[in-house]
């Protein structure tokens, strides 16, 4: 009883009824974001075996398209993104850190990184060249790829942008994160799976 | 801090090094592919601080895909040529 009576004030405002505690919701909150998180892997890994299984009867038209995207717009993405994933990972170190604005500016940050990154590459999208004889399996791979993990951006980016109001307005503190902790994993697997996207699609 | 940092940095710097390296072996860029994800994973996804039901769940994840990667290519690997894709 003596934990009970010590309970904040933050704990009653972010305490769901049905947990007994607020480390309990945060254990089964996290718990949920990773199985949710082995899902996505799971789903991204089947294009990526995909890819496996039609690059290997089709290697030079593969070799082919990957020849007509741009290696260094590629690279600047995979920046772009790898930076959006540090800015999260602070917006998350700055609200433990009870510094709301700063933990503010990172998540602004970060939507700003994740917008560029759609920018570059809607860019390459209208800029993408006819595809050469053999590559169509290529760019059938390509589109699909890269368009779901947009997609997962577009998400991610509205995720991150409910986060930073949330940290904005104080309704997630010091006290109680693991809303936001979620929301940077989130946007760190989309990190994840462009990744590999790198080098399989533009690097071969 | 600094571990986020200097995550960043080693980040960056693999980036530049699959760039230079492009149209080398796929298995290098895969291999430099491997290491940013776990750099990724380990510091940023907080891996380490992570109770062990959360790496339970990750490995899981990985296991299936093998599994799912090896079963899928060996069919291919093995089948008779004019069945290939």
């Amino acid at each position: 009883m003596t934990a009970r009576r010590t309970s904040t004030m933050a704990t009653k405002a972010h305490l769901q009824d049905h947990f007994e505690d607020l480390p309990h919701q945060a254990h089964a909150l996290r718990l949920g974001m990773w199985i949710f998180l082995a899902t996505e892997i799971l789903l991204f890994g089947g294009l990526f075996i995909a890819y496996a299984y039609f690059r290997s009867g089709h290697a030079s038209g593969f070799a082919a398209g990957s020849r007509q995207l741009h290696r260094t717009l590629g690279a600047v993405e995979t920046w772009v993104l790898i930076t959006s994933s540090l800015s999260a990972a602070l917006a998350v170190h700055f609200t433990e850190q009870s510094r709301r604005r700063l933990s503010v500016a990172m998540l602004i940050a970060t939507l700003l990184l994740g917008a560029t990154f759609l920018v570059i590459h809607g860019w390459e999208y209208t800029h993408e060249p006819h595809p050469v004889a053999g590559a169509r399996l290529f760019f059938t791979i390509y589109y699909l790829m890269t368009g779901l993990h947009s997609i997962h951006v577009i998400a991610g980016i509205g995720v991150l942008a409910w986060m930073a109001w949330r940290v904005g307005t104080s309704a997630i503190g010091p006290a109680y994160y693991t809303p936001l902790e979620c929301g940077a994993l989130y946007w760190h697997l989309v990190d994840l799976v462009w990744i590999f996207l790198f080098p399989l699609l533009y690097l071969i | 801090m600094t571990r986020y940092l200097l995550t960043w940095l080693v980040l960056c710097l693999l980036t530049g090094l699959t760039w230079v390296s492009s149209g080398a072996h796929l298995s290098l860029a895969l291999a430099i592919a491997v290491s940013k994800a776990a750099l990724v994973v380990v510091f940023f996804m907080h891996l380490r601080d992570e109770p062990a039901v959360s790496r339970l769940v990750l490995f899981s994840s990985l296991v299936l895909l093998a599994v799912f990667c090896a079963v899928t290519l060996t069919e291919l690997g093995t089948r008779f040529p004019l069945a290939r894709p």
